[in-house]
């Protein structure tokens, strides 16, 4: 967190002081915090069913720059849960459907869409443009590889995930809290690629992970330190429960 | 003693209920409920929660009250507890 804390945070403009104004009331957020999310930089990755409602929910916040990472073109069945994505945009790439619609809604976001889901050969990069990864890919190998990186450079991780209409947000401080290969050392084998899914589920686990990420970059409230999310929407169970390091862990076991 | 056990993910799934509540004998362990619930709920409970060797699945993460678990801990549990048993979720 000292690279935020580095140089001053940028001014807001009258326009953006008039944008903000209802979330600067916050106690403990104010000016200051706004202007923290005006220079910071977030990677979202993808901006499926949960990157979407991330990516959105940070943009109307104010977030300074959002670099967004999922490739390929809008297919029907995109459409329940992935907001950024409109009927206007079947077969067009993802990720310019998802700046466009974020570019509506806040000019002032600086969006560079990247049309690659995160892989070995970009993933130093990606994370090396931003000030905190949120992981919404449903891939556990692309979930794992954002983790990897974000310990290797020090930097916050939330990883938001869900099956049917059970839910979890977890957020990852390198070197004080469980990296996600903590929990899990491997790729687990039983995940199939396809999976039962309303938006309102996905956008609700991305609705929480994008709240850790405005606590993170602007300082204020506590993010999940140590503590993932647990959420059955079926019946509204929500709870939280601890989650541990693990001794040796090969990506976060030497800090 | 009872132990109350609720379910996430293709968990949930598989058993087809959120949660259940088991009667134990005294001094049961994590491993004994895991093994009560492989015996309940047949071959798919197994291989959900099990490797072909027999252990649990590293990507089974298990909670005791608020807590994570070591599931192969020798621990006894505690009459009443609730065990959060959470397949790996990987939808986005
Ligand atoms: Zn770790």
């Amino acid at each position: 967190m000292a690279r935020l804390d580095a140089t001053s945070p940028p001014t807001l403009t009258d326009e953006e002081r008039a944008r903000y104004e209802w979330q600067m009331w916050t106690p403990g957020f104010g000016e200051a915090g706004q202007r923290r999310l005006k220079g910071a930089a977030v990677l979202v990755s993808r901006v499926g069913g949960v990157g979407s409602v991330v990516a959105y929910e940070l943009a109307a916040a104010g977030v300074g720059r959002l670099v967004l990472a999922h490739a390929g073109n809008v297919k029907p069945s995109d459409l329940n849960r992935q907001l950024l994505m409109t009927h206007g945009a079947l077969g067009t790439s993802r990720v310019q459907s998802a700046a466009r619609r974020l570019a509506e809604l806040n000019p002032n976001v600086v969006l560079e869409p990247v049309p690659e889901n995160v892989a070995d050969a970009n993933v130093a990069g990606l994370v090396s443009q931003v000030d905190l990864v949120a992981s919404c890919a449903p891939l556990f190998e692309e979930r794992l590889r954002m983790n990897r990186e974000a310990v290797r450079q020090g930097k916050p991780l939330v990883d938001a995930a869900m099956y049917d209409m059970t839910a979890q947000v977890m957020t990852v401080l390198p070197g004080r809290t469980a990296c996600l290969a903590c929990l899990y050392p491997e790729v687990p084998p039983a995940w199939k690629r396809e999976f039962p899914v309303f938006g309102a589920v996905s956008g609700t686990a991305a609705c929480m992970a994008a709240v850790e990420a405005i606590k993170i970059l602007g300082g204020v409230g506590r993010p999940l330190e140590g503590r993932m999310i647990l959420m059955d929407l079926a019946s509204m169970n929500l709870m939280t429960r601890r989650v541990e390091r693990r001794r040796g862990c090969h990506v976060c076991g030497e800090l | 003693m009872k132990i109350h056990v609720m379910y996430f993910a293709q968990l949930k799934a598989l058993r087809g209920a959120e949660c259940d509540t088991l009667e134990l004998d005294e001094g049961a362990t994590v491993r004994g409920v895991i093994d009560r619930l492989v015996e309940n709920h047949g071959a798919k409970m197994r291989d959900a929660l099990l490797t072909g060797e027999g252990s649990v699945r590293p990507s089974i993460l298990v909670f005791a009250g608020e807590g994570q678990v070591d599931p192969a801990s020798p621990k006894a549990l505690a009459g009443g507890q609730t065990l959060t048993l959470l397949s790996p979720m990987g939808g986005g």
